[in-house]
């Protein structure tokens, strides 16, 4: 576990928080939510989740978080907005963007998975539009993340991938979408397939290059199981991290698993970012306490931008978007996430999902003990 | 698909994630962000019963070392190193880290060989460092010195005893691999280095007159012992090369990738000659540990509580 384990936290937050910023905008528009308060709802959370500080502690070097320190940071996030998600919604939510995450995480070598966070990072910029400055402050991110990441080892990149596998191994929840494409089973684990495209550079399986006095002198290539499976390198970055959620915008085939080559992300984050706006009076005093501090990160979240119109949403994947599943399996929940649940069976729910404007934010969970990054994040 | 059997959990995704042991048991590691939830994993072939070993606290590899006096698993980790009985069950030795990490780096300790003409277990650290262990007698393990390198470098990824040049050698995160001339009480001396051999080396074993690194991106590197020079580069697999061990008496080296392809390959023991023995896929998994039996290699992977068995 080298620098690599401790760069593990910024991966996980944009790309998760990627996957979340996709899945509100696909059931905010299947729940036919007015188009403004769609789009403000993405935005808040966008500027919410780049807001400079925030970044600028997320890229500490710092050990990874748990799975319910990590949930309790985007129940704030997407709390951050004028929308409010129930309980369930948010757990199913939480669900979706891990296995998200999972899959891309699974499906891509170390170097690539700086190539998924530079996908989500330009998805993001795309969906919450220029409103207030937004742009800017992902390019910022972009920035940081080309700094962080475009000099790191490839060692280091596979423990940060090591340790980011660690952090989703143990959830398999279904996921309708996944099901379908056959990139998930059953069971709920990943399927990974035996062919794909190589990375750059690199030749078919099965070829030995012999040497003497350090000149190659001969090559053959012995044929392995899969060897004639492998494509050369094309050059494309990996499509994963851009919005499956999206069916306009959809990559040709997100589940393309197969890595593509690897570019380096130096190259990938197009020119450099023009400074961030600075902070208003407000968010300097809420940051300034706790500044140099680890646990400022989620004070930060807390110091989103209050809104007195807040509207709620009962249930974000409406009434029927979980099923259980047929006979013969588990009986595990699925997840259903294919934009299909706005119909007009659903309409007077949704009706009234709209109709729940001016509802009062919740309070935010009592902190666990012990946890000062969660006490400063109520505190905030 | 191969014939499998159960775990008591999933493996993690870590490069070498299976040993086992010349008498039947085989063992992987379950790390967890959740105190307490970590532990290791282990199965006996004989009788097919698998059950959980200790808790372990963010292990980094897996290994059983051959002592005289019988098998011992080696587990290292950000704590240190626990050398356990063969089953687990008892711990006999425990070596600690030298020192505290800084706010930008862990300290922990990875990999470990043994050395028969003085045996000497050694480990390997994050500083770049090796440390031998005596282990002459059952359960009477002494810490001899930690022993630098010439040079500044990176981690240790892995580590072996090359018999045909007499020393350890070690592999880095930085690509180096550097020999050990091993000293019955002294500091072992970093006496060569062949630097930026490879890009992020899994695993070094040692295969007769040749040595062979495993590498990441999929290749494995087969070098002279004796002169380090380059003879053949394999590239073995179409996506992270993730684990491999050897025969070494019969010139057989096993190597999985996350392409969920387990490829056997004989090296030549003396003109480094490649040819490929056996080749299949082993389940659509990323395969993380790859341990050798009696008739084939048993295999790990991430996501799952499966133990594949190949044979061939």
């Amino acid at each position: 576990m080298a620098a690599g384990a401790l760069m593990t936290m910024p991966v996980l937050i944009v790309n998760m928080g990627g996957e979340m910023v996709y899945i509100l905008a696909q059931r905010l528009q299947a729940q036919q939510i007015p188009s403004s308060k769609g789009q403000k709802v993405l935005c808040d959370v966008v500027r919410t989740m780049y807001y400079p500080r925030f970044i600028e502690e997320l890229f500490k070097p710092q050990e990874i978080y748990s799975l319910q320190s990590t949930r309790q940071i985007f129940d704030r996030l997407a709390h951050s907005s004028i929308m409010r998600l129930n309980e369930s919604s948010m757990g199913k939510l939480f669900d979706l963007m891990i296995m998200g995450f999972k899959l891309q995480l699974m499906s891509v070598s170390p170097r690539e998975i700086i190539d998924v966070t530079n996908n989500h990072l330009e998805e993001l910029r795309r969906l919450a539009g220029d409103g207030e400055g937004v742009s800017s402050l992902v390019e910022e991110c972009v920035t940081q993340v080309r700094q962080a990441y475009g000099q790191m080892g490839l060692a280091d990149l596979c423990n940060m991938r090591h340790c980011l596998a660690t952090f989703v191994q143990d959830c398999k929840v279904k996921v309708s979408l996944f099901l379908h494409e056959g990139t998930q089973k059953s069971d709920g684990a990943f399927a990974m397939p035996s062919f794909g495209t190589l990375q750059e550079g690199a030749l078919q399986p099965g070829t030995v290059r012999y040497f003497s006095g350090g000149q190659e002198v001969r090559r053959e290539v012995l044929s392995t199981v899969t060897g004639n499976s492998w494509l050369p390198a094309t050059g494309q970055r990996t499509t994963l991290g851009s919005n499956i959620y999206d069916k306009e915008r959809r990559p040709p085939s997100s589940s393309a698993s197969a890595p593509s080559e690897v570019q380096a992300s130096a190259t990938n984050t197009g020119p450099p970012a023009p400074p961030a706006p600075p902070p208003s009076p407000i968010e300097v005093a809420k940051t300034a306490a706790a500044v140099g501090e680890l646990n400022m990160l989620a004070s930060l979240i807390g110091g989103g931008h209050a809104s007195t119109e807040t509207f709620k949403l009962e249930n974000l994947f409406g009434h029927d978007m979980f099923t259980k599943e047929g006979p013969g399996t588990s009986g595990a929940q699925v997840i259903q996430i294919d934009g299909a649940a706005a119909g007009g069976e659903h309409r007077g729910a949704l009706d009234s999902i709209r109709d729940e404007l001016e509802v009062p934010a919740p309070p935010p969970p009592p902190p666990e003990e012990g946890d000062d990054l969660l006490d400063l994040m109520d505190n905030a | 698909m191969a014939a499998a059997s159960q775990l008591t959990s999933g493996a993690s995704l870590l490069h070498n994630n299976l040993a086992s042991s010349s008498t039947g048991y085989v063992a992987s590691i379950h790390n967890s962000l959740n105190a307490g939830q970590g532990k290791l994993l282990l199965h006996a072939l004989a009788s097919g019963q698998s059950k959980d070993g200790p808790e372990v606290v963010q292990a980094t590899s897996i290994r059983y070392l051959e002592t005289l006096h019988g098998p011992v698993l080696v587990v290292t980790s950000t704590n240190g190193t626990q050398v356990y009985t063969e089953d687990a069950s008892a711990l006999i030795f425990f070596l600690p880290l030298s020192d505290q990490a800084g706010p930008d780096s862990i300290r922990y300790h990875q990999a470990a060989c043994f050395v028969p003409t003085t045996q000497h277990m050694v480990i390997g650290t994050s500083k770049g460092t090796i440390w031998p262990v005596s282990a002459v007698a059952a359960g009477q393990y002494v810490q001899l010195h930690e022993s630098a390198p010439s040079s500044p470098t990176a981690e240790v990824s892995d580590l072996c005893f090359s018999p045909i040049a007499d020393a350890v050698v070690s592999v880095h995160n930085n690509g180096d691999l550097r020999l050990w001339q091993v000293s019955e009480d002294a500091p072992y001396t970093n006496s060569d280095v062949v630097a930026n051999l490879c890009q992020a080396p899994v695993r070094v074993v040692s295969l007769g007159a040749q040595l062979a690194v495993a590498d990441g991106p999929g290749s494995i590197f087969i070098l002279d012992a004796t002169t380090r020079e380059l003879k053949a580069e394999v590239t073995a697999h179409g996506r992270w090369l993730s684990a491999a061990v050897s025969r070494e008496d019969i010139g057989l080296l096993v190597t999985v990738g996350e392409d969920t392809v387990l490829n056997v390959w004989q090296v030549d023991p003396s003109e480094g000659i490649v040819s490929l023995h056996h080749s299949t896929v082993v389940a659509d998994k990323l395969l993380c540990g790859v341990a050798l039996h009696g008739s084939g290699a048993s295999v790990v992977a991430y996501d799952s509580d499966q133990l594949y068995h190949v044979n061939f």
